[in-house]
């Protein structure tokens, strides 16, 4: 995951850093891309070296590696990783689309049905409490608009 | 010595704004809220602060002010309630209280642990309010003297020293998120040329990534993830005896009380060491200091070691703002979430302060001291309900948090697109955190990359003649550049010696184990 993460960061130091080029101009000390180019070079450099040595040391572990991805435990949880993170990004997404407050009780009642396995009335009263008292307590505290 | 008068006495002069009822009503429900959040283990007060930001925008100022700082001190008390009567710390600043605290409910003292944890928070968010008071004229001063340049590498040191102590596994990880932190920060109009940087012809980008939603995604929308996915085993039992605070035990730790508070205070002080290095330190100083009789019961329930722990990491609250007001660099994580929400209100920390919001400086203080002295009130109030809260299971509060995410993101500035914003940073943090990099020098990263980058160009404009000799001419820039390089010196230094430690099988050595707790 180390790896992937750094060689990610360094793919977009250097883009980052190639596009930062585009936004230098003459004198090039107080150009709008200079500290860009710093910053990116920089973050490129470290990524550059964090993910060589994540590669020199990973090398001796794949095998411990491939003994956890088939493991039942790992599987259990990457489901309910990817499970909860597919309703958390539908939730937000969805939001804007229906509206605070039905996306709020479409995405509670599935989560604590399907995270806490809550039974389904007290999903149901949970979930109306929550998304008609949020947008209430917060209309009349801070005056927020509700999307 | 007039600077320090003259500031007490405006203080007390502000106290009266602070106590107006719409105002003080904002400082109760803040130290409710942040109390009841604290003492929940998987919220931390960072992700409070990130989350009720968004709201707080629609506020005035003055109650938004009382409402954050309410809310952070509130939060760094609460992480106690949960560490004495789970042996689980609500926050990481109450983890030495967990050591001391739990035994002690294990004994039937939790109701006085809970009511020393309170009396300790209360009189150490005072003296730390205090110590800002004292000292912030005397930086003030000292300030207005440092130019751009200074202030870029104050800026660029803040980063540096967050990505050093946030992270857990090698400093080079948290100075790269410090970096992804400033490089998103760059996104949107430059300030001095109005060139569009990295906006690739999206409308929202151009007025730059919002913090607010970022903050919201890395502690909010990952946070919870996180909380889903551990497997929670928690004992609960109820609280044992009345909520107390035991006179006697106070008065024979005054001396522990000071210096614990100070402690904290001077830590708090420390861009990005926070309250959980303050109480960590204090609560170690302590258990040194301690006569040998009273040394013993360390670990085992320990009154001395709440009070070391609570009141250094309570009076880091008002450490953690010196160097905010007086140079725009936040102490803590938390306060650059407050730096940020007091850029949503058009106030500009720093130097000129005084100069541009007169009489700001003295409502914080005032509020500061105002919220101190409620704490304790509120906190007897509440310290039950916040224990009913702790009964419900995560799985179902953390899902009923998500809501409150989405809302704050989109409050901040009523834009749909920051919810989209929200949840790739969330996503991004996810990754991040499962691949051990910390997450606060991002934050720190995208509040003071604006600034880093205004000052950097402006000395550079400044500098445009200069040769190097007359940079280092400046004995304040020279002293900050030394510390720079001291500081990824010493960074590489511990990273070469962490890696070689893990090279080295510990049954051969007999090192490169962890320390014992």
């Amino acid at each position: 995951m180390a790896a992937m993460v750094e060689l990610v960061i360094l793919l977009g130091g250097i883009a980052m850093a190639i596009q930062s080029v585009g936004y230098l101009t003459t004198p090039v000390i107080t150009s709008p891309g200079i500290l860009p180019l710093i910053v990116s070079v920089a973050m490129a450099a470290i990524a550059g070296v964090l993910l060589i040595v994540e590669l020199i040391r990973g090398g001796a572990s794949v095998p411990r590696l491939k003994a956890c991805l088939i493991s039942a435990d790992f599987r259990l949880h990457a489901v309910k990783a990817a499970g909860w993170l597919s309703l958390a990004t539908g939730y937000a997404m969805a939001t804007p689309v229906v509206g605070f407050m039905w996306a709020t009780l479409a995405f509670l009642a599935i989560a604590l049905i399907a995270f806490a396995r809550l039974a389904w009335w007290k999903t149901a009263i949970i979930a109306v409490a929550i998304a008609t008292l949020i947008p209430f307590a917060f209309r009349s505290l801070f005056h927020t608009i509700v999307p | 010595m007039t600077q320090t008068v003259d500031a007490l006495v405006r203080t007390i002069f502000a106290v009266p704004d602070v106590l107006a009822p719409a105002i003080l009503l904002y400082a109760i429900i803040g130290l409710a809220v942040g109390i009841v959040w604290g003492a929940i283990p998987a919220l931390s007060s960072t992700m409070a602060m990130a989350l009720l930001i968004g709201f707080s925008a629609a506020l005035e100022p003055d109650s938004a002010i009382v409402f954050l700082l309410a809310i952070y001190s509130g939060s760094v008390f609460g992480g106690s309630i949960s560490a004495i009567c789970m042996n689980i710390p609500g926050t990481p600043a109450a983890a030495c209280t967990a050591i001391e605290g739990y035994p002690l409910f294990r004994r039937g003292e939790g109701g006085r642990a809970i009511g020393t944890a309170i009396a300790a928070s209360t009189i150490g968010n005072l003296l730390g309010a205090l110590a800002l008071i004292l000292f912030t004229p005397y930086l003030l001063g000292l300030a207005l003297s440092i130019g751009a340049w200074e202030v870029f590498l104050l800026g660029v040191w803040g980063v540096i020293i967050c990505g050093s102590v946030t992270s857990d596994e090698g400093v080079a990880k948290g100075w790269l998120s410090g970096l992804l932190g400033l490089a998103l920060s760059f996104v949107g109009i430059d300030s001095i040329s109005g060139e569009a940087r990295f906006t690739y012809g999206i409308g929202f980008l151009y007025g730059g990534l919002s913090f607010v939603a970022i903050l919201i995604g890395v502690f909010g929308f990952a946070e919870i993830a996180r909380g889903i996915l551990i497997e929670e085993h928690v004992e609960r039992s109820p609280l044992s005896g009345r909520m107390s605070v035991p006179g006697r035990i106070l008065l024979r730790n005054v001396g522990n009380l000071m210096r614990s508070s100070t402690l904290g205070a001077i830590v708090g002080a420390i861009p990005a060491a926070g309250a959980d290095i303050a109480a960590y330190l204090a609560y170690s100083v302590s258990r040194r200091s301690a006569p040998l009789k009273e040394r013993g019961e360390f670990g085992k329930g320990s009154y001395r070691g709440i009070i070391a722990s609570e009141s250094a990491n309570n009076s880091s609250v008002g450490g953690s703002l010196l160097p905010l007001l007086v140079l725009a660099i936040p102490g803590s994580t938390v306060a650059a979430a407050f730096m940020g929400a007091m850029n949503l209100h058009g106030v500009q920390m720093g130097p000129m302060i005084m100069m541009n919001h007169p009489g700001l400086i003295d409502f914080i203080f005032a509020s500061l001291v105002v919220i101190s002295i409620l704490m304790g009130i509120v906190a007897f109030a509440i310290g039950k309900v916040a224990l009913a809260v702790l009964s419900i299971p995560r799985v179902v509060l953390l899902p009923s948090i998500m809501p409150v995410c989405v809302l704050g993101a989109f409050a901040a500035q009523n834009a749909i697109a920051d919810i989209y914003v929200m949840t790739i940073a969330g996503i991004v943090g996810i990754a991040l955190s499962a691949a051990r990099f910390p997450l606060a020098p991002i934050v720190m990263g995208i509040i003071l990359g604006p600034l880093v980058d205004l000052n950097f160009r402006r000395a550079m404009i400044i500098f445009q003649d200069s040769t190097i000799l007359d940079v280092l001419m400046r004995p304040a820039g020279t002293v900050l550049l030394a510390i720079i390089v001291m500081t990824v010196i010493s960074g590489f230094h511990s990273e070469i010696r962490d890696r070689r430690r893990i090279a080295v099988p510990p049954s051969r050595s007999g090192r490169g184990e962890m320390p014992e707790q």
